[in-house]
């Protein structure tokens, strides 16, 4: 027994060396790059005074360094691409935890980004952080379907299947390519017209997430502003179950702003598809902001 | 609890310290231990469902010592009775029920009577009813025709019974076998032990490096196999069945090798499953080396006391066919399990005829060093060309979709998943190494041994799927 204990513990020690040497190389340059999907690690000293959070309607929408100039302030898109307010309330968390307060956030309510979306977890968006809970998110992330406990202690295995991005992330080759966690997308309108048909509600359920940003910002000091971010027209009849929220907003006194009420946005040429603006309905939507700007100062005093 | 999954690579251990460091000293705790371990095991999917073993346990305990003591054969044969229809009423009532009333009602409909109303249960197949009741029928089967005394030791027994290493899909060990090494004080043996992680690594590797990667294109395949077909070639058909008997053989090999080689470090040795079966020359040889533990079982408890081969030609066809088809309805609850039997039993029938079914006993290692002869390497093609359409059968959702895909394969390039030939290639090649017992120059120094463990580990890291997906013969 004496002897295969220690042989079983040699071979453990051998290959630990081999997995702990992959993954200190792994670290190592986690620390040095970013890319656009996992940057929960560089969140550390940017001291925005607005903050946009939301999904990618948040970080393709919103130009920060034109609201900057407009409003003379600093802001800072903190967003995570097809992910839902919860996840997003981690991420404020972890911000708050490494920046300056912000003044205002503005928070992102359409029935996509006020949901859970179980089956959405894209582990890609999370390999640098999920092995032994490095940056204290994998709390919010259990919930999804596909999310692998083992992921959280078993060095490598949450590359299982993905060797590509194994090989990427020990070279390093991964560029941020966002200003400010902006991006605006130069795409050309790449959906089936018919796509826009789709029931687009707001579920009751996930609507109480709301009152935890409310919460949190009150303790914080910080001013909540709600808004529903621009999408083609066709689709924004179809919101369902609107007057929930309204009347939730109304009932904690939180302020909304409705995009699709300041424009019809219904020149196709200024999205991608039906819920994202392109570089050209980005430019619109900056028109609008300096056009509006009086009456948008206000939710940021 | 499943072998693949971080639970079990907590448990292990844990149980593993516990029996040889804490229990080891006395045996009944230590068979207690097995219990408790084993039911610990088995809850993890569903505690509800140890109900059931417990009661098929104590059926077969009491039932074991009541056809032992019992002076009268009728006495004798009621005991058995009890347990036969004990475990097989468990068996039909959880896995044949549905099957039964829907094959009745079409039946029915079939001949005109439309109106037949019956209904159907929501039935959860208990994981590994299938093997532990036939495990606990042989007890019963083998004090009957007193191959074996019962034991009175009940913890023993129930360790037997549920011994979790085995419990969810085999071996379908013998009393014979597994209950004296339950009962007998075991010894720790570092070569046993060391051959047991081998063979855990080993089944590991072969089902998520190798099955659960195909199964990825296996399940594409199958349930797009209409778009295949008409909008590429037949040729993607062909590679989806090979993918297939590739599937199967790592799924089930590997969980076999795992429960072996888990047993091992318990200091408990259980039969083997497998034995190279895609190298066979026929049929016959194919079903001496595949799932061993069952196609035995079958022999000795339903072909042998049918009569077996020694009752003129016609009855010991009629016996293959029974044997064949029990064997294909014991898979599941399905025509199309019945089929595969079916196909089996048509091509084992031919070689018996012709008395060529014990033609093929030895093995290629004892004839050849490298390389087999030409004759040997066409028998085996058409062996494996053959349980491999048969697989198809299996496979498929029904019979009529089996038949779709079977008449639609082509000998043409594979449209999708061409990469999925190379993990077919490895594990063939792996395989014959193996048997060729090839592999003394990788074994002979530990550096490369150890290297070769390392690059196991490494894939079962990072090839294959993420989720721990559960094993096929979970279902039986």
């Amino acid at each position: 027994m004496r002897r295969f204990l220690l042989f079983i513990s040699l071979f453990t020690m051998v290959l630990l060396i081999f997995v702990g040497s992959i993954e200190a190389v792994l670290h190592a340059n986690y620390n040095k790059r970013t890319s656009d999907f996992e940057d929960w690690h560089t969140l550390d000293g940017i001291n925005a005074d607005v903050l946009f959070v939301g999904n990618s309607r948040t970080w393709v929408h919103y130009d920060p360094q034109h609201w900057g100039t407009t409003f003379n302030k600093k802001f800072y898109c903190l967003a995570q691409d097809g992910y839902t307010i919860n996840i997003l309330y981690a991420k404020l968390e972890k911000y708050l935890e490494d920046n300056k307060k912000p003044d205002v956030i503005f928070l992102q309510v359409d029935p996509l980004f006020v949901d859970n979306r179980p089956g959405f977890y894209s582990k890609e968006s999370f390999l640098k952080y999920i092995f032994l809970d490095k940056e204290g998110i994998n709390h919010a992330l259990r919930y999804m379907q596909g999310y692998v406990v083992a992921d959280e202690y078993i060095p490598l295995l949450r590359y299982k299947g993905n060797l590509d991005k194994l090989v990427e992330h020990l070279k390093g080759i991964e560029k941020y390519t966002r200003t400010d966690g902006f991006l605006a997308k130069d795409q050309e309108w790449d959906v089936p017209d018919e796509d826009s048909l789709y029931k687009w509600n707001y579920k009751s359920e996930y609507l109480n997430e709301i009152t935890r940003f409310k919460d949190l910002c009150d303790r914080e000091g910080i001013k909540l502003v709600t808004h529903y971010p621009p999408v083609f027209y066709k689709l924004y009849p179809r919101t369902g179950n609107e007057d929930t929220l309204l009347s939730l907003l109304r009932s904690h006194n939180i302020p909304y702003i409705d995009w699709n009420q300041m424009d019809t946005w219904d020149i196709q040429p200024m999205f991608f598809n039906n819920t994202h603006l392109n570089v050209n309905g980005v430019a619109h939507l900056n028109e609008i902001v300096t056009e509006k700007k009086d009456s948008l100062s206000v939710y940021l005093n | 609890m499943l072998f693949n999954s971080l639970e079990f690579l907590l448990f292990l251990p844990t149980v593993f310290i516990l029996y040889w460091f804490v229990t080891n000293r006395n045996l009944k705790l230590q068979n207690l231990l097995i219990l408790v371990a084993s039911y610990v095991f088995y809850g993890w999917w569903d505690w509800r469902f140890l109900s059931l073993i417990a009661f098929s346990t104590a059926v077969d305990y009491f039932a074991g010592l009541r056809i032992y003591n019992a002076d009268k054969k009728s006495t004798r044969r009621l005991w058995l009775w009890i347990s036969m229809i004990c475990n097989l009423g468990l068996l039909g009532f959880f896995k044949y029920y549905n099957f039964f009333v829907q094959s009745w009602i079409e039946a029915f409909a079939s001949i005109g009577y439309e109106n037949m109303h019956a209904s159907t249960l929501k039935i959860i197949l208990p994981v590994g009813i299938s093997f532990y009741t036939f495990q606990t029928m042989s007890y019963s089967l083998d004090i009957y025709k007193k191959n074996l005394e019962p034991t009175k030791d009940f913890i023993g027994f129930a360790a037997f019974v549920s011994f979790f290493p085995q419990l969810v899909a085999g071996p379908i060990e013998r009393a014979t076998n597994l209950l004296p090494q339950i009962l007998n004080k075991r010894k720790f043996d570092y070569k046993r032990a060391v051959q047991g992680m081998r063979l855990i690594l080993w089944g590991l590797f072969k089902k998520v490096v190798i099955a659960d990667t195909l199964a990825v294109a296996v399940n594409d395949i199958f349930a797009n196999y209409t778009t295949y077909y008409t909008d590429y070639s037949g040729g993607t058909l062909i590679l989806g069945a090979l993918c297939f008997a590739f599937q199967i053989y790592g799924d089930f090999s590997g969980y076999s090798d795992i429960a072996i080689g888990t047993s091992k470090l318990f200091g408990i040795e259980l039969m083997t499953n497998f034995k190279f079966p895609y190298f066979s020359r026929d049929i016959a040889e194919f079903w001496r080396r595949w799932h061993i533990s069952l196609s035995t079982w079958f022999r000795d408890y339903v072909y042998i006391p049918l009569g077996g081969s020694r009752v003129g030609k016609f009855k010991a066809f009629r016996n293959i066919f029974i044997v064949f088809i029990v064997s294909g309805f014991w898979h599941g609850a399905n025509w199309t399990f019945i089929i595969w039997g079916g196909i089996h039993a048509m091509m084992y029938i031919p070689i018996f005829f012709f008395g060529n079914h014990r033609s093929n006993v030895d093995n290629l290692n004892d004839k050849y060093k490298y390389i087999p002869g030409i004759k040997d390497l066409l028998k085996i093609g058409i062996t494996f060309i053959l349980v491999t359409l048969a697989w198809v059968f299996f496979r498929a959702e029904n019979v009529s979709k089996a038949i779709d895909y079977l008449t639609h394969m082509e000998l043409a390039m594979p449209s999708a998943h061409r990469g999925m030939i190379l993990y077919i290639l490895l594990i063939m090649v792996i395989d014959y190494i193996m048997y060729m017992r090839l592999d003394g120059l990788f074994v002979k120094y530990r550096a490369i041994r150890w290297l070769l463990y390392i690059c196991c580990i490494f894939s079962l890291l990072l090839i294959g799927t993420s989720e721990a997906s559960s094993f096929i013969y979970f279902q039986f």
